[in-house]
């Protein structure tokens, strides 16, 4: 079996003193008292591996663990000493509201958001009409985006995001379905097409609705702890009845 | 932003298609377009506003304070030629300080190579300081200063400025994750470095006294030879000009190892 993402033993520690995020006047004014330090434990030992071409989900409640562990993945932080990631191709976070510029056009948020998201200016040359067919934006193209409204505004990074070239898809709160009846219709259709099918999905959500309806296995994270790992059925199951209790 | 565009497309359309480049590039030119084109003037301004600030030095110091005459014939210029290189300084390390915080949505949601935004900032403030150093030599050529071939060494004095702004603006970024408000400590230095340069004045003055400044502060070397090829038509003082490379690709080695090791902090502590 091919793993898109394998996590060993992963924990994270983060250490926050009394004195971090001090002003200067109040560091040099307290520069003989005592500094106390406490450790905040994100991540304990979580091993998980994602396979590739598996939609898999995260549940788990605020403040357990879940930002983190993308973080980790992403390699925008790294985990405590003797922690292994090891990811396979490329990969890219998706959260809506990523990256819109309000003080730049439709067209240029298209192609800034299009090279963040992996596109060649070719490509998003190739794909730029569709993009905005999508949106139903044509009209406002170079219209700045700080005078959409917000729906417009999720509308745009919704159809930019349906191009992103990436082989693993980290899907935070990021699906389908947003927007108005019509739009919602079609960026329901164009997730599952573009997004889902054919790449490693990893879906984090508080929504057990959507983790249910895509992902094969999910993870349930519980102050920083891996509680379970099954099917969609089983792990809803098991954190629904936990704190039913 | 346009104009330049149609000068660069056909040269990128040449380059093979790389996502990492074309990222930077277009991070650069967004950062660029932000500066200027929420301006009525748009890109008419990024060379108004120099020449017209070169124009107000020209009249303060020929009339009002009559500084011709006195060693330094073109005190307007020595001047603007002094602020284009510190400033361009001030600000590549102002908007470097911060870039971590301001651009962590790309950090945590793609594979970005941190220095890639240092890359951007770099290129987006090199396309503003093209049109102060046009303004610069627009307004030498009304005053006849005369160029020769030791011209040429400018691209080596730009690249030493932009690799130790780039350097100190990596460092304060590490810095700025401890203390949020470092930004105090950081203008009363750009107050100390802006009078101990030699920006408004011969540098000679502060080297009677104190002669190992030369070495400690780049900028004076920087200065000195800025001056030497694009005001005095004489020859730059080759040493300092190796010294001054030198220290500058020992701050942003510095820098990059910070940025290697730390820079992770800036999300974690967000």
């Amino acid at each position: 079996m091919k793993y898109a993402i394998q996590i060993n033993n992963v924990s994270k520690t983060y250490k926050t003193s009394s004195k971090s995020n001090l002003t200067l006047k109040q560091r040099l004014s307290g520069v003989f008292s005592s500094t106390r330090t406490k450790e905040i434990q994100a991540l304990k030992n979580i091993s998980l591996n994602i396979n590739k071409g598996e939609t898999f989900g995260i549940i788990g409640r605020n403040g357990s663990g879940k930002s983190t562990l993308l973080n980790i993945i992403m390699g925008s932080i790294p985990p405590d000493k003797g922690g292994i990631v090891k990811t396979n191709g490329k990969i890219m976070r998706l959260a809506l509201g990523l990256g819109i510029d309000p003080n730049l056009s439709a067209r240029d948020n298209i192609y800034v958001n299009g090279t963040v998201l992996g596109l060649s200016f070719r490509q998003i040359g190739e794909i730029f009409d569709q993009i905005l067919e999508f949106s139903g934006l044509s009209e406002f193209v170079d219209t700045p985006v700080k005078h959409f409204s917000s729906g417009m505004k999720q509308r745009l990074m919704f159809s930019i995001a349906m191009h992103a070239k990436a082989d693993t898809f980290l899907l935070d709160e990021f699906f389908g379905g947003t927007g108005d009846d019509d739009f919602r219709k079609k960026s329901d259709a164009a997730f599952q097409n573009k997004i889902i099918e054919g790449n490693t999905i990893v879906i984090v959500s508080h929504s057990m609705a959507i983790i249910s309806k895509y992902c094969t296995r999910v993870a349930w994270i519980h102050k920083g702890e891996l509680m379970t790992i099954d099917s969609p059925e089983n792990s809803i199951k098991k954190y629904r009845n936990f704190f039913a209790q | 932003m346009g104009v330049i565009n149609q000068y660069l497309q056909p040269i990128l359309l040449r380059i093979p298609e790389n996502n990492r480049m074309e990222r930077i590039w277009k991070l650069a030119q967004v950062d660029f377009k932000k500066r200027y084109y929420n301006d009525r003037l748009g890109l008419f301004w990024a060379l108004l506003n120099p020449l017209l600030r070169v124009a107000v030095y020209y009249f303060a110091f020929t009339y009002l304070l009559n500084r011709t005459g006195q060693g330094m014939d073109n005190f307007a210029l020595f001047i603007f030629s002094g602020l284009l290189f510190w400033m361009e300084f001030v600000q590549i390390m102002r908007r470097g300080m911060k870039i971590l915080q301001q651009k962590s949505y790309l950090i945590m949601n793609i594979q970005i190579n941190k220095f890639d935004l240092y890359y951007s900032l770099a290129i987006s403030s090199i396309l503003g300081f093209i049109f102060n150093l046009l303004a610069y030599f627009i307004f030498a050529l009304v005053l006849d200063i005369d160029f020769s071939a030791q011209l040429l060494w400018l691209p080596v004095i730009i690249f030493t400025v932009y690799l130790f702004s780039l350097g100190v603006s990596m460092i304060l970024s590490i810095i700025f994750i401890y203390i949020r408000d470092i930004d105090h400590i950081v203008d009363i230095f750009i107050l100390l470095g802006l009078w101990t340069s030699g920006i408004f004045f011969d540098p000679k003055i502060i080297l009677d006294v104190f002669p190992p400044a030369y070495y400690i502060n780049p900028f004076m070397g920087i200065l000195h030879n800025v001056r030497a090829i694009m005001l005095l038509d004489s020859h730059i003082d080759l040493y300092i000009l190796v010294w001054d490379l030198i220290l500058a690709l020992f701050i942003f080695v510095i820098g990059s190892i910070c940025i290697h090791r730390y820079s992770h902090l800036a999300i974690e502590r967000k």
